[in-house]
């Protein structure tokens, strides 16, 4: 992990222009909040774009429209093996197979998009190390993968379920997903608000023992007290924590156990959100890994089925860690920005953060559930 | 910085498109014409891919175990038919501006070839003459994009009848911000998600000489 950092530290002391560097984190963050959009582009289209704009394909267009055809054709490449693997079995036709799944899954980057915009806010907005974020996001991957797994065998193989159904299904464990979204968004806002409070009695009580020992009154601490909410740079000079260079959020005193939530880089605090969101997002199995299963179960060669859909989520922990790697480093860059300028001195930021951080999460969760919720299934009319 | 940009922007990419179609029909039409020259009819067949195919035989030979093959083929397509039916056919054609809604399919047919099913059928249109002015144009997509429907790449548009007349496709241009635009246009009131598919459906223009 020492080594997943170093690049980072590297980076922090190259001495780059602040200007472009701050634009660069802003774009970077921007872009990050744009795949958000996808999730609410249901409920709310943006803007209509000129009509005579869509008359002449730009560089993105081609992108997108080239994006769409890899997508096309990894897929069909992929369903086509699976049923040749049926037809003849030998052990290059499964290479073939496991090769196409894997890169149908870094290409299609995962079923979820709300999955990637919860574990990149997640990590824009909560201090954990590079290492802890990739792991996030492979282990997110593969348990969607391994509930599409599950599914299948329990819900065709135990249970004698009809295809259709089961994929019926998926909508459940959508919105179980969505909902567990929305709660986790919901913890980390009451984490946030839990670690400025104690941050708070903390710099009472910090206060009143220099109260005491210097006979003089407490008309700082009040201040402190009398604007809730507000905050308040500490005199980084006076303070007694200070050793070193520090994180920009780290300038207050904490014990191993204070769980100040300020998180550090083995903060045992920071193990519930991070198994709650691999829950939330990995409980959702993407459809196309379900199809693959159940088909794969259907024609009798089910072990080829959990190979490729394991290839297929191995495929997606890539391009889900590349992700993930970006909103560490874009968070890490800020620190950076931040760290010359008084809002670095700020106690309670990086709380704050974290509560809007889980504020986005959990609007993401909860319109997605509400949204989900108010569109009854529909069968599809051919039948799946 | 330079090398990450386009890889973020290759994600942002992924996370706009994630609806994505889980199956797929290649789609093969005949336009058919009267004597005189007008259209008539759009003959299409739909032809699922193999895991589609698969598992819709699979829920079948549940449902009615005492069907054989061609007695399950019958009556799936008639479910199909009479499902399709609420939909328009998942087709959209207009003629100039006008849409133009298609009389009840004929002629349905399904077949299983190379573990692919071929759903055969006709829809019957009032008559018309596609002129420059006025070309006929038709699309055919699932509003919800669960399936992608595109023209058979081995295949081309039959004009059965249609002397005189030319057809061409325009492919799908999914640019992420067409589904507003998309949404933006008059249809009746289908929920913009429903009409999701749309923004990647291919358009197919029919234009004739004139009389």
């Amino acid at each position: 992990m020492g080594n997943l950092l170093h690049p980072l530290r590297r980076f922090r002391a190259s001495n780059r222009p602040t200007l472009l560097r701050s634009v660069v984190v802003l774009a970077l963050v921007a872009l990050l909040a744009l795949l958000l959009a996808p999730t609410t582009a249901t409920s709310s289209p943006f803007a209509p774009a000129p009509a005579d704009e869509a008359a002449e394909p730009g560089l993105m267009d081609r992108a997108s429209a080239w994006i769409v055809q890899t997508q096309r054709d990894l897929h069909r490449q992929l369903t086509t093996v699976l049923h040749e693997l049926d037809e003849t079995p030998t052990a290059r036709t499964a290479a073939a197979l496991i090769i196409a799944s894997f890169l149908y899954g870094i290409f299609h980057a995962a079923g979820p998009g709300h999955g990637k915009a919860v574990i990149s806010t997640y990590l824009l907005t909560h201090r954990q190390s590079l290492g802890r974020g990739i792991w996030l996001s492979t282990a997110a991957s593969l348990m969607q993968g391994i509930t599409a797994i599950a599914a299948v065998l329990i819900l065709i193989g135990v249970l004698g379920w009809l295809a259709r159904d089961t994929m019926g299904q998926v909508r459940h464990l959508e919105l179980a997903s969505f909902l567990l979204v929305a709660l986790l968004g919901l913890w980390l806002v009451w984490r946030g608000l839990r670690s400025i409070w104690r941050l708070r009695r903390q710099a009472v009580d910090a206060e009143r023992r220099g109260a005491d020992s210097a006979a003089a009154p407490p008309a700082t601490a009040s201040g402190t007290l009398m604007a809730p909410g507000t905050f308040t740079p500490v005199e980084t000079g006076n303070h007694p924590a200070i050793r070193g260079p520090q994180p920009a959020t780290g300038n207050h005193s904490h014990g191993p156990d204070c769980g100040c939530g300020t998180p550090h880089h083995v903060n045992p605090n920071q193990r519930g959100p991070w198994y709650a969101t691999v829950l939330a997002v990995g409980i959702r199995p993407c459809s196309g890994a379900v199809l693959v299963m159940a088909v794969s179960y259907l024609l009798g060669i089910w072990l080829a089925g959990i190979a490729a859909v394991l290839a297929m989520s191995l495929g997606t922990a890539i391009t889900v860690s590349v992700l993930a790697i970006l909103a560490v480093q874009a968070r890490d860059w800020t620190r950076s920005l931040l760290r010359p300028t008084p809002l670095s001195g700020l106690r309670y930021a990086g709380p704050a953060v974290g509560i809007a951080g889980g504020g986005v999460i959990f609007f993401v969760g909860w319109t997605l559930f509400q949204g989900t919720l108010a569109v009854a299934p529909v069968r599809h009319p051919l039948g799946l | 910085m330079n090398r990450v940009l386009p890889i973020l922007a290759l994600l942002l990419f992924c996370g706009t498109l994630g609806a994505h179609p889980h199956a797929w029909i290649d789609l093969r039409v005949s336009v058919l014409f009267t004597a005189e020259g007008d259209v008539k009819a759009l003959r299409q067949e739909w032809v699922f891919d193999p895991t589609y195919s698969h598992l819709l035989l699979e829920d079948l030979a549940v449902d009615q175990p005492d069907l054989d093959l061609e007695e399950a083929l019958e009556l799936m397509t008639e479910r199909m038919l009479g499902n399709l039916r609420e939909y328009d056919y998942f087709t959209e054609i207009e003629l100039g501006e006008r849409r133009l809604v298609p009389a009840p399919a004929r002629n349905g047919s399904l077949h299983l070839r190379q573990r692919r099913l071929h759903l055969k059928f006709d829809l019957p249109l009032e008559a018309a003459r596609p002129e420059p002015a006025q070309p006929l144009n038709y699309r055919v997509y699932d509003p919800t994009y669960w399936i992608e429907i595109l023209h058979d790449a081995e295949d081309v548009i039959h004009l059965a009848g249609g002397g005189g007349c030319t057809a061409h496709v325009q492919p799908a241009r999914p640019e992420p911000w067409l589904v507003a635009y998309a949404a933006t246009l008059d249809r009746d009131q289908r929920a913009p998600i429903e009409d999701l598919g749309r923004r990647f459906a291919e358009v197919v223009f029919v234009e004739c000489n004139p009389r």
